[in-house]
This record gives structure tokens, sequence and C-alpha cells, in this order.
């Protein structure tokens, strides 16, 4: 599995979740160490959209975009729309619509596992 | 002083020796790092960070500069060298001259858009993507984006953005409701055609030209010598206006410090929008 590719499918969380669930069982035998120290908060992670579009798998959480599981440069304009890495010079209301935009963009193309940087 | 001519009237020869001259830069490193420079400038104007090259007023000034400097390039190489200049509402077609094999090679291929004619496709050995959003190593593009056709600005969009009295206005963004550059550069501020001119050019190119590494298609340098004519124009069309902000923004302005106002410092030159106004003594436009 790639390092830095990380598509955050259902089965990720899936699994994600099955850890969590072990690493209670190992806590409840840490509890006393643990309690000492200040609660951790759990926070729950922001739902997942995902989709097929042009045969190409799109995923979408909050601001964050992956195209078949590989990170799109999301960016914002002042007006709250969105920019990509792949459309520097048309906005898009949404990061779902963002993205499809991409994979019209990209073709047949993967994205670059890391893109360059901005100022 | 040199000419920069309108591309359609440039002799095979002068081709020949752009695209030799291109080829040349492309080996030595040199246009890969003015492909760096153009990504990293680009700031989304949500950001509170200095906006230069995009969503500011400073988007003439700060590309005037740039194309300054890589002509510079070109000329060190071949000093007969200049950048021609691509007027897009009359060359509007993908089977214009300028798409030739003998001068920018033409439109990508279906699926994977690579292009495969001319001196730039990727099988020619001689130009290979190296700033790179998506994987290709090869150049891409998708000239009028038949799957969802998008036509090139029109003379009167162009015109409509050359009657503009003003030079920019407030906010200073892509948000800025009025003024020559947001309505030349072609943020949709209200969602409309005409709004998008400069903006529409990268989309009607496709590939490479829609992302931040948009300098990797040769055509960004005729494209963007086009959009620094059309700064003649307007300057010439309303003397009595000019480059707005012209001092630095208020205390308690939001867009303080991340916008250029005419006698600040552009980085990465620290060049002044002023200093910029006029290209007098360097190069002029043919007609």
């Amino acid at each position: 599995m790639d390092a830095v590719a990380v598509p955050p499918t259902r089965r990720a969380l899936l699994r994600t979740a099955f850890t969590a669930a072990v690493l209670a069982g190992t806590a409840a035998a840490l509890a006393p160490v643990l309690r000492a120290r200040r609660p951790r908060p759990v926070t729950a992670p922001a739902p997942l959209a995902e989709e097929t579009y042009r045969g190409r798998h799109i995923a979408v959480r909050s601001h964050q975009v992956w195209i078949d599981g590989r990170p799109l440069h999301v960016m914002r304009r002042a007006d709250g729309s969105y920019l990509s890495g792949i459309n520097h010079f048309e906005s898009f209301a949404t990061p779902l619509e963002l993205a499809r935009a991409a994979v019209d963009e990209l073709g047949t193309e993967r994205l670059a596992l890391a893109a360059p940087h901005h100022g | 002083m040199h000419t920069r001519q309108n591309q359609k009237n440039l002799t095979g020869a002068q081709k020949k020796r752009f695209v030799a001259a291109l080829l040349e830069l492309k080996r030595n490193g040199t246009y890969d790092e003015f492909v760096r420079v153009h990504d990293r400038w680009f700031v989304p104007d949500r950001e509170t960070k200095l906006r230069v090259g995009h969503m500011s007023p400073s988007f003439f000034p700060w590309h005037r500069r740039y194309l300054l400097e890589f002509e510079n390039r070109l000329r060190a190489l071949d000093p007969g060298l200049s950048i021609p200049y691509w007027d897009w509402t009359t060359d509007n077609s993908p089977v214009s001259s300028l798409w030739a094999d003998d001068f920018l090679g033409g439109t990508g291929r279906e699926g994977d858009r690579r292009v495969t004619t001319g001196a730039f496709a990727y099988d020619r050995g001689n130009w290979t993507i190296n700033v790179r959003t998506s994987e290709a190593g090869y150049l891409t593009r998708n000239l009028g984006r038949p799957q969802n056709p998008i036509k090139l600005p029109t003379a009167a969009e162009l015109q409509w953005a050359l009657d503009a009295p003003l030079y920019d206005s407030d906010p200073w963004d892509s948000t800025a409701p009025d003024g020559f550059r947001n309505r030349l550069e072609g943020w949709a501020a209200p969602r409309s055609e005409k709004w998008r001119n400069h903006n529409k050019v990268h989309q009607w190119i496709g590939g490479h030209m829609t992302g931040g590494a948009a300098p990797n298609d040769p055509a960004f340098w005729l494209h963007h010598a086009f959009v620094d004519l059309l700064w003649d124009r307007w300057q010439q069309r309303h003397p009595g206006a000019g480059y707005l902000p012209d001092r630095p923004l208020p205390l308690g302005d939001l867009q303080r410090g991340r916008v250029i106002s005419l006698d600040e410092p552009m980085p990465p030159w620290d060049v002044t929008p002023r200093e910029m106004l006029s290209h007098q003594g360097l190069y002029r436009y043919e007609a």
C-alpha cells in the first residue's frame, strides 16, 4: 500500500473503528495510568461522501477530496467557492463539483502523488 | 528595443528559432524554474497571505515582469527573439496555424490528452513535464474541450473589459465587482461568460494550462503576451485612469498586506507596479 495515498474508503473507516475497539480493550488494562492524565475527547470523523464518476473513485470529506485515493489540492476563493491544483482558473460551488471537474480535466490520467507547493 | 509580433505573422524560420530556444531552456533547467515560480505565487484569495500574481490588482504588472524575465532568457540564447502574442479573439480555432506541427503542436489525443504532434510531443524526447499536478510526464491539452465545448472569449467580451473606466475596485480580489483587472482576469463575480476572459483561455486550451503549472505549456507565454498588450490598450483608452490601489490600504482594511499598491514591491523581484506601468524602451507590440 502506498504510504502517501490514503483512500478513506468505508472499509478503511471500519478498520479504524475495529482498531479503536481493540485499543479500548488495551486501555481497560491501562485505565489507572490513563486516568491520571486529562481525558481525551473522542471526535467522530466528518461524514465521507463517495461516488464513482466516469470510472474514477471520488471521496469527499469536509473540504478534502481524493481521486482514486490520491489527494486533490483544494483551495478556496473569497466567495467560498473551490479551486484545485487541476482547476486553477475556474471555481466550483462544492468540493464534489470540484472533484468531478478535475476528473473531466484529467481524462484517464492519475493525480500526482505529491503536488507542487504554493507560496 | 525589440518587437513582440502577432504569432500569425511569424515566418517559418522565426517559429523554428523560437521553438529551438524553448527546447534549450527546457534542457538546461531554466524553463522548469519559471514553471515553479508561477505555481508558487498562485495564492487564492480566501487565504490571508499576500497575493501578487492572481486575484489581485498586480495581476498585470506581475505577469509583465514574469514575461520580461522569461524573454530575457530567450534573448540571451538568441538576441533576435521575443515572445509572440496570440490574439485569441481572431485565431480562435484548434486548427489555427498556432497549433500546427511547425509551431506549438496540436491538441491532446483522446483518453490521456497527450500532445503527440510538434516539438513538444513527449515522443520527440525534448519536453518532459517535471513540475507535475498529474502523473503525466507528457504535455497535455484538450483544445476547445470537445466533451463539454467551450469557446474562446469573443471580441465583444474583450471590449467590455477594455471599456471599464476603473482599473480595479475594492475588495481587490476575485470578487471585485468592477474594474478592468477583474473583467479581464476573468473571475465570474456575477457568473456570466463575459467575466471569464483570461481564465477562459486557460480552460479552452485544457490539460496543463488549467492548473497551477500552466506554463508547462509554451502556449502560456503567447496567451500572456496578449494579456500584456491588452493592458496597453486599456491604458490608451483611459488615459486619465491609473493603477489602483495607488497607496497602501489603511489599517483595518481586510486586504491590507494581501494586495500590492502602486509603490509596494512585488515578490519575487521587488519591483513595484509603477515600474511596470510602461514598457517603453524595452519592447513594443506589432500593431
